[in-house]
């Protein structure tokens, strides 16, 4: 037996440059966002929605993509003409949320779909020994007083001067920063504008470095950010969970209604003062 | 040796430093290229993908499609191969000699030896004992260093005693140390052995040169029973035998079955490598257990003394010497060694590395190449361009090929910034480089099932289950092809690169248990 002779490896040779001459460009098109539709290619860009729970179940333009679970939390969908297209992420027990997305060409619009339970435990803060109830949560003294420390700490509404911002921001996040200014509510991005987040862009090739959460309904009086958006709350209507991200339609959902209710986030929990009384809010 | 000396001064050069003036600066080039071009293609791809990720994402597909494809042409190579080894392991070599005139022919076998336990030479030296070729055609050279002390030369002497009357002859060499101009090392010492047989044996019995072929064995080399009968036939068959050396397949079945896992995966690959080679003779240099005549070994003055590289080298001193008109011929039959097997897990792991390091030390012979063909107008173009290729390639795909493809290729979606990771080309690279090197798994496959037709039966001691982790170690090939490719052929490169030049470094000959040598 002999070894492969010159001509039999020539072939073999042969056959695999045609493949890959055949294969590697169309992997190469397929990959840049190119199909084939009809006679002619069409470019496609992508949706890639990042969900924060299991169980979830994602839609786009009411076709289910798939549920998320533990290891799946991220589904990326391509092969989508340019357009809008309309993202439901639904969960059991959340609210719906819906989000309008305009998809262009080669680019992938990527979201992070903000579920908020449709009820939240609201508990007040008694100082005693002995376990916490379903209505009341039992808190030593020491604690009860760093709540009132942090009330304490004044949220001052700034003015602005020809546009420019006076305040300070009210908190900061990974890049952004809230500011309340005669009262309403803005987030601004601090960094340069080529490392914009999607949160900021209507559509991937329009970003803006600010958009307004809360702007001339009510008046705002403080915000932070928690629990993956911002929670607000305005002289007029209470406290407010809303989205960071100025695609249409933010979702914002009300957590503690009465006018006047202030908040704080200490050690991680929100907290509420509401009167005399002090209330935490948990169940995100 | 002085001719050929004269003929070629510079065809035992061993480093640039033996060299002055434009020579060694020149030399120094050739030692620094393979360096260059390995850490160019690196860098220039870790910088493409800083500043042009979407090249450089582009690149990486091409890549991928561009490994499958090899995985599969070599794939098929392998297939042939093992197809070719088979069958030749089933002909009846010695009855395929009845038609040659072979009564004349000797075979000199060298088995180099340090520190090896006496088991492991004594089993080498008992399987030729069950060669199915005349024993008295065949002579033993114990070669031994003087640096080893009393304990290695007093094994060398007993097993002298043991088997010296059943073999044409059996001789112990001692090469002296510390000998001016030799790097200590295998190629120092056979090259003294293969001089003294020469007088001690040839020379005294008046037995042609040309008659005789030289079998640079490992010390834990155990032929199969035709082994010599083979090699014999492809000597004799073969045009112009003298200008060729003949390549074995070295199996490492001596201790297969008690190799830890990583030494299994790596020493298969060695072979699989070498059997795809077999196929692809142009390709094809010397390894470990070649067999070449004693007329060329004494033209080109025998293994060159001053490398880390030997096996592979003389190839190159021959191919320089006789103007290119050298080959390899490819046998196609095995010979078997040990998988590289320490005391504990992390020694092995330490050897592995060390044993590939120098292996990929082999990029020695580019210098050395290049500077001869610079030096020699007799070599026709085509020659010196091919195997130019071939080396430089070689050496070049061995250190970057595993991290471009594991690593490297896929760093634009790291550092290829906010706007590229935007694209639909960023989210979809991992998926079509995922989807390709998918495919090339199959290659995996195909060594699994050809591995486990090649080793020895189970053996007793061990359950099916080690067989089910024998057909699954495959999987573990693209960390090897890192760990133990890519980073120590880029480090013997490196030493290349700064002059900072390897010394030999003996693998060591452990087993944990007795070993299992023939295939049933």
């Amino acid at each position: 037996m002999k070894p492969l002779s010159r001509r039999t490896r020539f072939i073999y040779l042969a056959v695999s440059i045609t493949a890959f001459l055949f294969t590697v460009p169309v992997a190469v098109f397929y990959a840049s966002g190119y199909r084939f539709n009809g006679l002619s290619f069409v470019e496609t860009g992508g949706v890639y929605v990042s969900v924060p729970l299991s169980d979830a179940s994602v839609f786009i333009n009411g076709k289910e993509e798939g549920v998320s679970s533990l290891f799946t939390r991220s589904f990326y969908t391509d092969n989508l003409i340019a357009g809008t297209y309309a993202v439901q992420v639904s969960r059991e027990g959340y609210y719906p949320w819906v989000k309008k997305l305009t998809v262009e060409a080669r680019i992938v619009t990527d979201v992070f779909a903000f579920l908020v339970p449709q009820s939240t435990l609201i508990r007040e803060i008694e100082i005693r020994e002995g376990d916490t109830a379903s209505t009341t949560r039992a808190v030593s003294k020491n604690e009860y007083n760093a709540f009132v420390k942090a009330f304490a700490r004044k949220i001052v509404s700034a003015p602005t001067q020809g546009g420019v911002a006076t305040s300070t921001p009210v908190d900061t996040r990974a890049g952004a920063e809230l500011y309340v200014e005669d009262g309403n509510l803005i987030v601004r991005w601090m960094k340069d504008s080529q490392s914009v987040p999607s949160s900021f862009c209507i559509k991937p090739s329009s970003c803006v470095q600010e958009f307004f959460i809360e702007k001339g309904r009510e008046t705002t009086t403080n915000a932070q950010f928690f629990a993956g958006g911002v929670v607000y709350s305005t002289k007029e209507s209470g406290i407010f969970l809303a989205e960071n991200d100025v695609r249409p339609v933010p979702l914002v959902v009300p957590l503690y209604s009465r006018p006047g209710a202030q908040f704080r986030i200490v050690n991680g929990a929100l907290i509420v003062k509401d009167g005399l009384s002090f209330y935490d809010i948990s169940g995100f | 040796m002085e001719n050929s000396l004269e003929k070629n001064p510079y065809l035992h050069v061993g480093r640039a430093s033996d060299l002055t003036g434009k020579n060694r600066t020149l030399y120094r080039v050739f030692e620094i290229l393979p360096g260059l071009l390995s850490f160019g293609t690196l860098f220039g791809l870790v910088a493409l993908s800083f500043f042009a990720p979407a090249l450089a994402a582009y690149f990486t597909i091409l890549f991928s499609g561009y490994w499958v494809f090899k995985t599969i042409f070599l794939s098929v190579h392998l297939w042939h191969n093992f197809k070719r080894l088979r069958h030749n392991m089933e002909l009846d070599w010695q009855a395929r000699l009845l038609n040659l005139k072979y009564q004349d022919i000797l075979h000199l076998v060298i088995f180099p030896f340090a520190n090896e336990s006496y088991e492991v030479l004594a089993e080498s030296i008992s399987a030729l004992q069950k060669s199915r070729f005349p024993k008295e055609q065949i002579a033993i050279v114990i070669a031994s260093e003087e640096r080893a002390g009393a304990d290695a030369k007093s094994t060398a002497l007993r097993l002298q005693k043991e088997f010296k009357d059943q073999f044409a002859d059996v001789i112990v060499t001692v090469h002296p140390p510390n000998t001016s101009g030799e790097l200590p090392g295998k190629g120092s010492n056979i090259a003294y052995a293969a001089k003294e047989a020469k007088e001690r044996i040839l020379d005294a019995k008046g037995i042609s040169y040309e008659k005789t072929l030289v079998s640079a064995f490992d010390v834990d080399t155990v032929i199969y029973p035709d082994y010599f009968a083979c090699l014999t036939w492809y000597f004799l068959t073969e045009d112009d035998a003298l200008h060729a050396s003949f390549q074995p397949v070295p199996l490492y079945n001596n201790n297969i079955w008690n190799a830890p896992i990583l030494s299994r995966v790596l020493a298969y690959s060695s072979t699989f490598w070498q059997m795809i080679q077999q196929e692809m003779p142009e390709r094809l240099t010397t390894f470990s257990s070649h067999a070449v005549s004693m007329r060329a070994l004494v033209d080109v003055g025998y293994w060159q003394k001053n490398v880390v590289s030997e096996d592979s080298r003389i190839f190159f001193n021959l191919f320089m010497h006789y103007d290119g008109n050298y080959r390899v011929v490819p046998m196609s039959y095995p010979v078997s060694m040990d998988a590289n097997v320490s005391q504990s897990w992390f020694g092995t792991v330490g050897s592995l590395y060390k044993q590939h390091r120098r292996w990929s030390y082999g990029a020695e012979n580019i210098a050395y190449m290049l500077f001869n063909f610079m030096h020699n107008p007799r070599i026709s173009f085509s020659k010196k361009w091919r195997l130019s290729f071939i080396q430089i390639e070689g050496f070049w795909s061995l250190a970057t090929h595993p991290l471009i493809l594991f690593a490297v290729g896929w760093l634009p979606l790291f550092i290829g910034g906010h706007t590229f990771n935007a694209t639909v080309l960023s989210y979809n690279l991992p998926i079509v480089a995922t989807w390709f090197l998918t495919l090339a798994m199959s290659g995996l496959v195909a060594s699994s099932i050809f591995f486990m037709y090649l080793v020895p039966q189970r053996p007793h001691e061990y359950s099916w289950r080690r067989s089910i982790t024998m057909a699954l170690q495959w999987i573990l090939v693209p960390f090897t092809m890192v760990i133990f490719s890519a980073i120590p052929g880029l480090d013997a490169q490196v030493r290349l690169l700064f002059g900072k030049y390897l010394g030999f470094w003996v693998t060591p000959k452990n087993r944990r248990t007795q070993p299992v040598v023939q295939k049933n």
